[in-house]
């Protein structure tokens, strides 16, 4: 199983650690995607450990300045991903969780679809299929 | 520059700004320098994430290239080696410093992007490791981002609390780039004669705080497409009292780096940059296991204990630049070395007295560069010497002791006086292991403290404001080996190729010209093997003016002990004349002095009238000196092992015609009796004449001896008893008190250990002076000023962070402590593979 994080910034250690705590297996491979606007994951690497703490193996890519949807797309293609997971920047007032333009343009994209979750800080979009 | 030189620098600077292209054109894709993308920060951390999960460098369970083809990985990797040994060789002339061009006193490394050493040329290794922390510290404190590593980049370090010894070494780093991406780190430092301090030499000894200790440059970018910006060409000579001397040092290092990037780029050109990869992550898993393997071999898993001490007194010295630095400093350390059932192993110094306002302070990476050039002089006898090593060990420093103040504060100037020092047990421990697995060829008693220094400056023979650091103390006597003598005036333990230098050109770089150079009689630790001694050096002072000279080294304390019965090689003593008659002497044509072979002997003072200082002590602070003063440079000499008595008597008959020992001393420690048979001088020494050996007396004064130690002998419960009662009364000077009392307050466990093993009441309290006690407040108030905001994984044992899965440091010293606690005799490593041990282990 592989498994996309898009890492919106490096404050996401919940989110991440939501993910590999609840939803990744210890032989699955997790791809960490940074969007350009993150310039560095070094920081989240060292505070969650991912391979020491949850066990499992994983790569560190990024999104290319002015990036769109289909990039992304493309990239979950290319690793084959069983699930996308984004983390959850804003909640209402009674806890639920936001669904910004990132969320909604990969949910409306025609080239890919899959089940939705709703975690506390990560929304995952799962059993991907690609129509593409 | 020469056309082919002219070419060759605008070659690399085209390809420098071809590779910064790529580079610039990835950061506009988002990516970062390191491998397929990642930026260095999140390459380091997920090589330590791997590392630490796998129990492998970079999770490499299995060495590929070298299971694949193991004659072409050692080609591979010799060819390296060989590549920093010849940037070495050829640099080293650039410099116009004896302390380069003589003694060595430079090195180079190959590193991974994240800062681990692949390989390391020859010469003052200690740096395999410092450098590696200064780019691990440019990585996790994202230098990519700003001020960005980029191809042609240079960068230059001598901060202790990022990665070095103390700022006399400055450290230059080159990045070597392929394809936009960051494949390793060029890197060179050597020992600067001068670096700015408040007092003229390397390593000032007179300040109280960092602020003395010179001019610190805090890992920084000081060049772009291989060349210096003029901000720093202009800056940092200036800043010293020898800018010429430190411009051609520069200039070694960049020459070394230069070569070494030049060499790594062919080599990816031959073999590809993924084969260069793969080599330079097995090169660091290899060295790791290698370690094991010889420690799996050599030695007893369990854990090993000793202590040291040294003095540094200040009380009452001129010159020290804060009143409150004006005391009496001991340095202790208490020294455990845990042997895992892995093979891995733990360095702790639990116990360690606090830090204090004097320059022999140490950082980390000052330790660990330090204890690393040790155990490459037993556990690591070959080419072998990289990070990998470092993979396999760790350290235990008390933060706020001595030996990791993480306090940017104190001052760093000579670490060394601290760290080899207490380094002398960790030697006694590995020895104990080799000799309980029948590794006998491998035992050493231990080094030599690695002084005296000869420091100072002022306006020299040419009428420039001049410093000198004389870099005869790279060589000293070496530890008795159990098979053999320690070699006598050999090498420093940090420089394993240094000698003593051609007294002509230290003479052409310090007005300081030499009366006279000898062995050293008795300076090695007597011993069934003797400790190798070590020499002396009798230096005037000639055409100078404001001139300083100062001492540093061991005094009253010898910080090396003997080894299984063995003797302690000698310690310290300052030997100075001033206001003297030596140009009187000179125009008479009249005897002078060339040597203080036997202090007790009063010759030294019969042949110079002037203002005599002889003191036991080691270290003094700047001092004027005028022309045709006297100052004596006494460089120490190794310890003994065995039984004194137990030596041949032949042996020590040689010892007197070399020079090694004094007719008086071979009775007092060997009790061997000679007959001087002759007057004149029949061998290459410079105690004259021709002894015999009296056989007979011999025999009878051994068996003498050996009556009055059993007369002597004391059980070990009287002896206790007697000291038990010397601390319940606090019979102890101030400065005894004011160490143990700073070291049961830096540790809870020492201080246990110390109340139950001496059975103190638990109210006691030593009994300190008024000054003793503002000086332990006034250290221990102030608190850490740390220099990492981001540490990395290999730093959690030096800051005391700690695992939750694991606990911090084990700890042994306990009063109640039998020896039905300790390893069983069938206690080994799990799964070691029996054999003999060989090259490759």
């Amino acid at each position: 199983m592989t498994t996309i994080i898009i890492i919106k910034s490096v404050d996401q250690e919940p989110t991440v650690r939501e993910v590999l705590e609840s939803v990744v297996d210890g032989d699955d491979t997790v791809c960490f995607l940074r969007l350009p606007t993150v310039r560095c994951l070094g920081s989240l690497v060292q505070a969650v450990n991912p391979m020491i703490n949850y066990g499992v193996d994983y790569t560190i890519n990024c999104l290319p300045e002015g990036y769109d949807t289909a990039d992304l797309v493309e990239f979950a293609i290319d690793v084959d991903a069983n699930r996308i997971c984004i983390g959850i920047s804003e909640k209402t007032l009674t806890g639920k969780a936001r669904i910004d333009d990132l969320t909604q343009s990969i949910l409306l994209h025609d080239d890919i679809s899959g089940d939705v979750v709703v975690g506390d800080h990560a929304i995952i979009l799962e059993e991907l299929d690609y129509d593409g | 520059m020469s056309s082919t030189d002219q070419t060759k620098t605008e070659e690399r600077r085209a390809d420098a700004r071809r590779e910064l292209a790529n580079v610039r054109e990835k950061r506009q894709r988002g990516e970062g320098i390191g491998w397929n993308g990642k930026t260095l920060r999140e390459q380091l951390a997920k090589l330590e994430d791997k590392t630490e999960a796998t129990g492998h460098y970079n999770g490499l369970s299995t060495l590929t290239l070298k299971r694949d083809d193991p004659i072409r990985y050692e080609q591979l990797y010799a060819r390296l080696r060989g590549d920093l040994v010849t940037a070495r060789e050829t640099s080293k002339e650039v410099s116009a410093t004896p302390i380069v061009e003589q003694e060595g006193e430079l090195c180079y490394g190959l590193f991974t992007p994240e800062g681990d050493s692949i390989a390391v040329s020859t010469g003052i290794i200690v740096h395999i490791h410092t450098m590696s922390e200064a780019i691990k510290f440019m990585i996790n404190h994202d230098y990519e981002e700003n001020p960005k590593i980029e191809p042609g980049d240079i960068f230059v370090n001598n901060d202790p609390h990022v990665g070095d010894v103390h700022p006399c070494d400055l450290m230059t780093l080159v990045p070597i780039f392929h394809d936009g991406e960051l494949v390793a780190w060029a890197g060179g430092v050597n020992h600067v004669i001068d670096t700015g301090a408040i007092g003229p030499g390397s390593m000032n000894v007179s300040q109280a705080s960092r602020f003395g200790d010179g001019a610190y440059y805090t890992a920084r970018k000081i060049g772009e497409e291989f060349e210096l910006y003029n901000s720093w060409k202009k800056e940092y000579p200036a800043k010293t009292r020898t800018p010429d001397f430190l411009k051609l040092d520069e200039r070694t290092r960049m020459t070394g780096c230069l070569m070494i990037r030049d060499a790594v780029t062919e080599l990816i050109g031959s073999i590809g940059v993924d084969t260069f990869k793969q080599l330079s992550r097995e090169a660091v898993e290899d060295g790791r296991r290698g370690f094991r393997k010889r420690i799996e071999k050599t030695m007893l898993p369990g854990t090993y204990r000793g202590a040291s001490f040294v003095d540094a007194l200040y009380e009452g010295q001129a010159n020290v630049t804060r009143d409150y630095a004006n005391e009496n400093h001991l340095m202790h350390a208490p020294s455990e070395l845990h042997v895992r059932a892995d093979g891995s192993f733990q360095v702790s110094f639990e116990g360690a007295n606090k830090w204090g306002w004097h320059p022999y302070n140490c950082t980390p990476a000052a330790i660990q560069g330090g204890v690393w050039v040790m155990l490459t002089q037993t556990v690591i006898p070959n080419e072998l010497v990289n990070d990998g090593a470092y993979y396999a060990c760790d350290f235990h420093l008390p933060v706020g002791s001595w030996a990791n103040t993480q306090n940017t504060e104190t001052a760093h100037a000579y670490a060394w006086h601290f760290l080899v020092s207490a380094w002398a047990p960790l030697w006694q421990h590995l020895s104990r292991g080799y000799y309980a697995r029948g590794f006998w060829e491998e035992i050493n008693a231990g080094n030599a403290n690695t002084s005296n220094w000869l420091q100072g400056g002022g306006i020299d023979q040419f009428d420039k404001l001049h410093a000198v650091n004389s870099f005869e103390a790279a060589c000293e006597g070496v530890g008795a080996r159990y098979v053999e003598d320690g070699e006598p005036h050999a090498s420093a333990v940090w420089n394993p190729e240094g000698d003593m230098g051609d007294a002509e050109a230290w003479e052409r770089v310090e007005p300081l010209p030499f009366l006279g150079r000898a062995v050293k009689p008795n300076t090695g630790g007597a011993g069934r093997r003797a400790g190798g001694s070590g020499f002396e050096s009798m230096r005037t002072v000639k055409d100078v003016s404001r001139w300083l000279l100062y001492e540093m080294g061991n005094g009253y304390m010898t910080s090396d002990g003997g080894l299984f019965g063995g003797y302690p090689a000698a310690s310290g003593y300052i030997l100075n004349a001033q206001d003297t008659d030596l140009q009187a002497r000179f125009e008479n044509h009249e005897d002078y002095p060339q040597h203080d072979l036997d202090p007790e002997s009063g010759e030294f003072e019969s042949k110079i009238d002037g203002e005599i200082t002889r003191r036991p002590e080691g270290i003094s602070t700047p001092k004027e000196f005028d022309d045709y003063d006297l100052y004596l440079n006494y460089l120490r000499g190794g310890s003994g092992l065995g039984d004194p008595l137990e030596r041949e008597p032949e042996a020590v008959l040689e010892d007197i015609h070399d020079g090694y020992v004094l007719p008086r001393h071979a009775k007092d420690a060997y009790a061997v009796v000679v007959e001087k048979v002759d007057d004149e001088a029949q061998h290459n020494s410079a105690v004259h004449g021709e002894y015999e050996l009296d056989r007979e007396a011999t025999e009878e004064l051994r068996a003498e001896r050996m009556a009055e130690r059993a007369e002597k002998a004391q059980p070990v419960s009287e002896w206790y008893e007697d000291e038990r009662e010397r601390i319940h009364d606090q019979e102890l000077i101030d400065d005894v008190k004011k160490t143990y009392e700073s070291s049961m307050r830096m540790s809870k466990q020492f201080s246990d250990f110390y109340h139950e093993f001496w059975e103190l009441p638990a109210d006691f309290e030593w009994d300190l002076s008024e000054k003793a006690q503002r000086s332990l407040e006034g250290r221990f108030k102030s608190g850490t000023k740390m220099k990492w905001d981001n540490p990395t994984h290999g730093h959690e044992t030096w800051l005391d962070i700690g695992r939750d899965d694991e606990p911090r440091v084990p700890y042994t010293w306990h009063a109640d402590r039998s020896i039905q606690e300790l390893s069983t005799p069938t206690a080994s490593f799990g799964g070691v593979t029996t054999g003999t041990a060989t090259d490759d282990d």
